[in-house]
């Protein structure tokens, strides 16, 4: 009687079992019609790119222009094949250095990495550099020195939103700084930089510094919580953030002081909307970066000869150039420099002589 | 006594217990299938070094979530924890390997001490492991404030051993399994910590002390921990606090996939090898899979979700 019992449990638990795996295996196929990548050709390059997260617009808009520009190398005969892999979770560096490492067994030529970490996927890059792969590290600086790095310059950053605004409210007046996340390398370099020009400004007053994380939303929060113990507000120094913080002195009910905008449609149009003219900006880095660094693997697996660093423009919207940037984008698509090969060739140029940075035409809304 | 035990446990409960890690044992074979279907390297030591690395220290986590749950308590500090010691590894184990050693040793002292307060005061174990996780994040914080330092050379050169035989992640996790398995299925202590997590009245009527049980389980997790930030400082080849914090809830699935509960009293260091394996390979099958980049994440958890989902139906079935 046990015997059979016990006999009907097990079938019923393998026939469960298989249900099981069927579904793993299936959820996994089913996706895989999806393949974005085409076939690669033979001596055409393979090249991926490991991103450490996915969680905000600007993100987004990196990994979606990317697609773009990888699809048309496709068409245009300078690109075999190409794979997009994102971290899942909270920018979470062992994901990634795991992903990494699943990405090496398939080979790439090149591999392009917006890291979640400076320092946790060290080892897995020097790795990949053993393994003969081209690897470029973009959006943030790495200590690896096999690794070919392209960024934008959180100086340049911190000095276009701070040195306009402060101009635009006529060198005095009372500022709120709001920081970015505090505790991660760019905002160390972000926050000096903008202490330095505060204390060339001897006029200037800071009422207040709030951790806004560079997050409308934390940023609106924090700015509501200061306001009611300050006076007057010229100007709120943040890290893109200022649509939250527009928000917060609407419901305190007080004047939108000059502003760091963030460089997406929403807030551009916001900017366009209400008229400000006070010396806000919008500026953040670009998140064509990754087209510049599909360009950067693709000459340097040419064998050409590109220095390890590079440092390209951040994105940077004045008044002038704010109505073509706000009609050009979507409420959540963030303000990219439409990188081509030959506008990166001319940039890497710059780059080695010194020269002036290349300025990207604005990208009109046919795009 | 334990022979006893086992002998007087009929079949059908023996397998309720064992058909959980049945099903992970199964969804990590179709995993590895097909892996090795899109890329015939996986199953060279080479592949499998590659794919099984990473998910060494999620394993080790797991064992430390393990003995916690055991005695019906759960950690939600295990992922800040296993990043202090990874901060600590990177730097006052490089600076002075003597403080450094001391400091690890102090974490484990403090785990135990955790579990004495907990059971002392009758905290309920989420909230003070919570507060201990804002404890473990804040000093990893103080202690390097970025991420960044570099790891001993000893543990280096163990992150990067590539033996040609078999691949190398294997053996941590087999040896601390077995470790684990001998200490909390085996022997007489771990008889004490599951009596304790399924009926603490009757441990206390035989004469033994709950409090011991509960420090022993709370220490050894501890230690458990400190293993898991080490190995896991020698794949990163540095310390970041926040580089383990998606720890704490993966552990608890990989426990409860690998046939643990809530409710305490089981032991299954195997199953949560399996559980934890099972669960890092989901982001190799992602990456080896052309899944479309805004869907990795949903698949992923729907991945998670399928697996869990087959474990509790067959845990319906046998009941």
């Amino acid at each position: 009687m046990r015997i059979h019992h016990t006999s009907r449990r097990w079938r019923a638990a393998a026939a469960a079992s298989l249900v099981a795996a069927i579904a793993v295996a299936g959820s996994g196929c089913g996706s895989r019609s999806n393949d974005g990548g085409g076939s690669g050709s033979g001596d055409k390059p393979f090249i991926a790119l490991s991103n450490g997260f996915i969680g905000n617009g600007w993100r987004q808009t990196m990994i979606a222009k990317f697609e773009a520009a990888a699809t048309q190398a496709q068409s245009d005969g300078l690109l075999g094949k190409f794979k997009v892999v994102n971290a899942p979770g909270e920018n979470s560096a062992t994901e990634q250095v795991a992903q990494i490492k699943s990405l090496l067994l398939q080979k790439p030529d090149a591999l392009l990495i917006d890291p979640a970490s400076p320092t946790a996927l060290k080892p897995v890059i020097q790795q990949a550099c053993d393994a003969g792969i081209k690897v470029v590290v973009f959006d943030s600086a790495i200590d690896a020195p096999c690794a070919h790095v392209l960024l934008n310059s959180f100086k340049d950053w911190a000095t276009a939103a701070a040195e306009p605004l402060v101009k635009g409210i006529g060198g005095k007046g009372t500022v709120i700084v709001s920081r970015g996340v505090v505790g991660s390398q760019p905002e160390e370099e972000m926050y000096k930089t903008t202490q330095e020009i505060l204390a060339a400004n001897p006029e200037v007053k800071v009422a207040a510094t709030v951790n806004g994380m560079c997050d409308g939303a934390k940023a609106q929060k924090a700015v509501l919580g200061v306001l009611s113990s300050v006076p007057k507000v010229d100007g709120v120094i943040g890290c893109g953030d200022g649509y939250g913080v527009a928000q917060a002195f609407s419901t305190a009910g007080k004047p939108i002081p000059a502003l760091t905008f963030e460089t997406n449609g929403r807030a551009l149009n916001y900017w366009n909307d209400s008229k400000l003219d006070n010396g806000s900006v919008a500026v953040m880095s670009d998140p064509g970066q990754s087209v510049a660094a599909l360009w950067e693997a693709i000459d340097l697996l040419d064998g050409k000869d590109i220095p390890k660093q590079l440092t390209f423009p951040i994105v940077l919207v004045e008044q002038k150039d704010l109505g073509a940037w706000a009609s050009a984008l979507k409420p959540d698509e963030y303000a990219a420099w439409p990188w081509t090969q030959d506008l990166f060739r001319k940039q890497v140029e710059a780059v080695k002589t010194g020269g002036a940075p290349v300025q990207p035409p604005i990208p009109s809304a046919a795009n | 006594m334990t022979n006893l035990v086992v002998a007087a446990v009929p079949p059908r409960a023996q397998l309720r217990r064992l058909a959980p890690a049945m099903v992970s044992t199964i969804a990590m074979f179709a995993m590895v299938a097909v892996c090795a279907s899109l890329q015939s390297d996986v199953l060279t030591v080479t592949g499998l070094t590659l794919i099984l690395s990473a998910t060494v220290p999620l394993v080790i986590a797991a064992q430390a979530q393990m003995m916690l749950m055991s005695v019906g308590d759960i950690d939600l500090g295990i992922g800040n924890f296993v990043g202090l010691v990874t901060v600590i590894t990177a730097t006052k184990l490089v600076s002075s390997p003597g403080t450094g050693m001391l400091f690890l040793v102090g974490l484990v002292a403090a785990y135990a001490l955790l579990g004495a307060l907990i059971h002392l005061r009758r905290v309920p174990s989420l909230i003070a492991t919570l507060g201990a996780s804002f404890v473990w994040l804040g000093l990893g914080l103080f202690v390097l404030p970025t991420p960044g330092g570099s790891t001993p050379t000893w543990l280096a050169t163990f992150g990067s051993w590539a033996p040609a035989g078999f691949p190398a992640p294997l053996l941590p996790i087999l040896v601390a399994s077995a470790l684990v398995w001998l200490l909390a299925s085996r022997g007489s202590v771990g008889v004490r910590v599951r009596a304790f997590g399924s009926n603490p009245v009757a441990l206390q009527r035989a004469g033994l002390s709950p409090l011991a049980a509960r420090v022993v389980a709370y220490g050894v997790a501890g230690a458990l921990g400190v293993l898991a930030g080490l190995l896991l400082a020698s794949q990163t080849g540095g310390g970041d606090v926040s580089s383990a914090s998606s720890y704490t809830l993966i552990t608890v699935a990989a426990v409860i996939l690998g046939g643990g509960s809530f409710r305490g009293g089981n032991a299954v260091p195997w199953g949560v090898a399996i559980g934890g394996v099972t669960l890092g390979l989901v982001s190799v099958v992602l990456s080896l899979l052309d899944v479309p980049s805004n869907m990795q994440s949903a698949v992923q958890g729907a991945i998670v979700l399928a697996v869990l989902a087959g474990r509790v139906v067959v845990g319906k079935v046998l009941r």
